[in-house]
């Protein structure tokens, strides 16, 4: 089976507007791209959270145009980068938002990923911390966080019990990486509208159990209760943490299981799922992604809905 | 047998008693390191079971017999008898209890029983609350415990360090004012590792080697002298582990010989952040600063430096009668000091948040200002829930002002955790508010059956309550009063007498 041969717009727009200098294109994505193929039909550009204009030039394509628009590491693609995608004339979006609802014309696609296949950080690295409360939102002793209720809920029993590695800055979410990669387990969670967080893939793949808010998207992709992540609530958070801790051969195991979790989110939704897309348009099928299928979207409206 | 080398130095039959129950994590950071450190100046037999010490003491023929109590009670579990009178030696404890201790009662009561002359405390703040145990106190701090903590060239990861109880604490929990005034601050400022004390809920392996290596991860760990301002092991553990102490400045620490920037780094809350950012942001002196604090404590503060016990048997030895043993300085040589001299061993903790608010409550107690003493003994209540003076001083402010139901659960509050915590018998001054209270709030019947139980608790103030109740002289106690370990410091037996005339006078007038 040959793929159509993608018309790489991305490593002609890093270095003018549609990514800025600094957001880093895995090479692995191109190249997922650039899978065989003949014909020169599909422009796909990247507009990064903080691209902030298109020129003129480039609003009128000559071939059939896709935008991905990764989110920001809070998990949130902005409307002013759906705004630029449509600017471009964009034929459909995939977003890195899983909380994202449009009402647009042009069909928007959310996806669980990156725009590419995440490396994990060096295997070999140590893990002498028990627990990483890495993020906003783990504030102790202070008022339930609005952003992240999930987070102030837990901080105390876990900090209160378990050895932890705390970091709340975010302006520094390189070094969040690294730290969480440094721990057994780590707590983070989607905020209140329940996105899809990178880190999420990060920790996977950097062999730490992902401690989160139990959701219907995380489920919806393979996220699985002691098999392959923690859903803790506030109440069973101490036991099941220290359960999974005190039996090392379960959290090896766990541990595991979410980096084939990962490898598998990141095949089906990284680069395939526009070849699939633009498959299903080259042979006027419908398409829908893996959250799309019988999901609905989960917004901020769709949330207050569901909690009422 | 005798370790080559020792056999010049003093015997000593330390009697540990069973320290099987201890925790992990104390047991290698708290007790272990004794054990090992009082060979340095001891020949030392180790005596675990109670039925071994008689026949060990004939066979080992000490110089000194040292009773162990770990955190709590001392561990020896065996016949209550005068230990002293019984081998003709000297009899001491050595004691790593804290002195806001419930267990502080039972533990001096249980000592006194046995005979000890001499409590060494590492806790450098007992002398100020220890009663009329003060005299006894001799306080020979933590050391480093060079097995535990060293340098194991563990690459530094972590910025700061908080390890240890209360940095996480929430509502009245104040035993560690200053770490919880500083951890919000460093937490939302820089990476930072935190691990509470591991408890049995969940036993995490934070502990021994582990912990000293994390330290030696850290580039800067917090200690500091909780709500009492005393000497904690973690003052040792951080530079001994090649970390850098930052701590609260206190005088105990002054006292000791740590020094800001010099061998540690001293910071108030408002500072601690720009503290910490400074140090982080110059690795050279940071680093210069970690290494003269390792430096200093192995120095200073190993097992060979803590002569004290040592150095009190060899006075106790040459002591003429009248004279007293004193401790004017902590790491200086022990004193003996004449009958009538005024000289007095040294107090550390006098400016401690704790030490403030209780010393307040007495001098607005004894002015008569009786709302000011009750706010400050709640202000020192609120710091150390579990300390017996507070409770102590409420009641007689409840018991003062005539509400005399307020007075009675503070005084059944200390009865019952000192019960819990393995009294034999009550504190004197405490038995003798109870019944006091117990009479005027109307159980008149019930203060005089209780009043006739524990005939050897003796004090004159206990002496006067029972006699008002009773109506009857007593006879004069042979072996004298009781101590009582919970007296507030600053606060004389003949100042109590005449607060609680007025009460006793109204006893006496009731018809039995």
């Amino acid at each position: 089976m040959s793929f159509p041969r993608l018309h790489l717009s991305l490593s002609r727009t890093r270095n003018d507007f549609f990514c800025a200098r600094d957001w880093p294109i895995p090479p692995s994505f191109l190249a997922g791209l650039a899978e065989t193929g003949d014909v020169n039909t599909l422009e796909l550009v990247l507009i990064s959270p903080d691209v902030e204009s298109v020129p003129e030039t480039q609003k009128s394509p000559a071939t059939t145009r896709a935008a991905w628009l990764p989110s920001d590491h809070a998990g949130r693609v902005s409307e002013k980068q759906l705004r630029l995608a449509a600017e471009l004339g964009c034929s459909a979006i995939f977003v890195g938002d899983t909380a994202l609802e449009t009402m647009g014309a042009v069909p928007v696609y959310r996806v669980a990923n990156y725009p590419g296949t995440l490396r994990p950080l060096d295997a070999t690295m140590e893990k002498p911390f028990p627990l990483g409360l890495v993020g906003e939102g783990f504030h102790f002793g202070e008022p339930s966080d609005s952003d992240y209720p999930w987070r102030s809920q837990v901080v105390e029993p876990l900090m209160q019990t378990f050895p932890c590695l705390s970091f709340l800055s975010a302006d520094r979410v390189h070094l969040q990486r690294e730290y969480r990669a440094q721990c057994d387990l780590t707590a983070l969670c989607g905020g209140v509208e329940g996105r899809f967080l990178p880190a999420f893939l990060e920790i996977l793949l950097d062999g730490s159990v992902l401690v989160t808010e139990r959701s219907e998207i995380l489920e919806k992709l393979g996220f699985a209760d002691e098999v392959n992540c923690l859903f803790i609530t506030p109440e069973n958070a101490v036991s099941k943490c220290a359960a999974l801790l005190r039996d090392r051969v379960r959290l090896r195991q766990t541990q595991k299981n979410g980096r084939k979790l990962a490898a598998r989110i990141m095949a089906r939704s990284g680069a395939g799922i526009v070849r699939a897309w633009w498959l299903a348009q080259q042979e006027g099928r419908p398409f829908t992604s893996a959250l799309e299928e019988d999901h609905r979207p989960r917004g901020v409206l769709d949330f207050l809905l569901r909690r009422r | 047998m005798i370790a080559p080398g020792t056999a010049d130095l003093p015997r000593l039959l330390f009697v540990t008693g069973s320290t099987s129950g201890i925790e992990e994590y104390f047991y290698l950071s708290g007790v272990l390191p004794w054990v090992d450190g009082l060979r340095h100046h001891f020949q030392v037999e180790v005596v675990e079971s109670a039925k071994e010490l008689i026949p060990a003491a004939k066979r080992f023929t000490p110089d000194l017999v040292l009773f162990f109590g770990a955190k709590y009670k001392l561990l020896y579990d065996g016949p209550v008898q005068n230990f002293q009178a019984l081998l003709g030696i000297p009899i001491a404890a050595l004691t790593l209890m804290d002195g806001h201790s419930p267990a502080k009662q039972p533990f001096f009561d249980h000592a006194w029983k046995l005979g000890v002359e001499a409590v060494f405390t590492i806790d450098t703040g007992m002398r100020e609350i220890a009663g009329d145990f003060a005299d006894l106190v001799f306080y020979c701090p933590w050391f480093v415990n060079e097995a535990m903590c060293r340098d194991f060239g563990e690459k530094k990861v972590i910025p700061v360090a908080l390890i240890g109880d209360g940095f996480v604490s929430t509502g009245k929990d104040w035993r560690y004012p200053w770490r919880r005034n500083v951890a919000t601050r460093l937490r939302e400022t820089f990476p930072v590792f935190s691990s509470p004390r591991p408890t049995r809920g969940y036993s995490h392996r934070m502990v021994g080697e582990s912990y000293a290596r994390m330290l030696n991860r850290s580039f800067i760990a917090l200690g500091c002298g909780a709500s009492r301002h005393i000497f904690m092991k973690k003052n040792l553990e951080i530079p001994a582990s090649r970390s850098c102490l930052l701590t609260e400045p206190n005088d105990t620490l002054i006292h000791l010989g740590f020094r800001d920037m010099e061998n540690c780094v001293f910071a108030e809350p408002d500072t601690v952040v720009e503290k910490c950012r400074h140090l982080l942001d110059h690795p050279d002196e940071l680093q210069a600063i970690t290494d003269r604090g390792r430096a200093f404590v192995l120095d200073q503060h190993s097992a060979k430096n803590r002569r004290v016990i040592a150095d009190w048997l060899k006075l106790r030895q040459q002591k003429k009668p009248g004279e007293r043993i004193i401790q004017p300085d902590v790491m200086g040589p022990l004193e003996l000091a004449g009958a009538d001299s005024e000289r007095a061993s040294v107090c550390l903790s006098s400016r401690a948040p704790f030490t403030v608010a209780l010393r307040e409550a007495v001098e607005a107690w004894r002015q008569g200002d009786f709302p000011a003493g009750e706010t400050a003994a709640e202000a020192a209540r609120d710091l150390l829930p579990f300390t017996m003076e507070p409770p102590l001083l409420l009641a007689y402010a409840a018991l003062k002002k005539g509400s005399v139901a307020e007075a009675l659960p503070p005084l059944r509050g200390i009865l019952l955790r000192c019960i819990q915590w393995g009294a034999a018998s009550p504190d004197p001054l405490v038995w003798a508010a109870y019944l006091l209270a117990l009479h005027l709030a109307g159980n008149a019947t019930q203060a005089r059956t209780l009043s006739s139980t524990f005939p050897d608790v003796r004090h004159p103030v206990l002496d006067a309550v029972r006699q008002a109740i009773n109506g009857a002289e007593l006879a004069v106690n042979p072996s004298g009063a009781t101590p009582s370990a919970v007296r507030p410091p600053w606060q004389n037996t003949s100042e109590l007498q005449s607060f609680l005339e007025p009460l006793l006078a109204a006893v006496r007038q009731t018809p039995s």
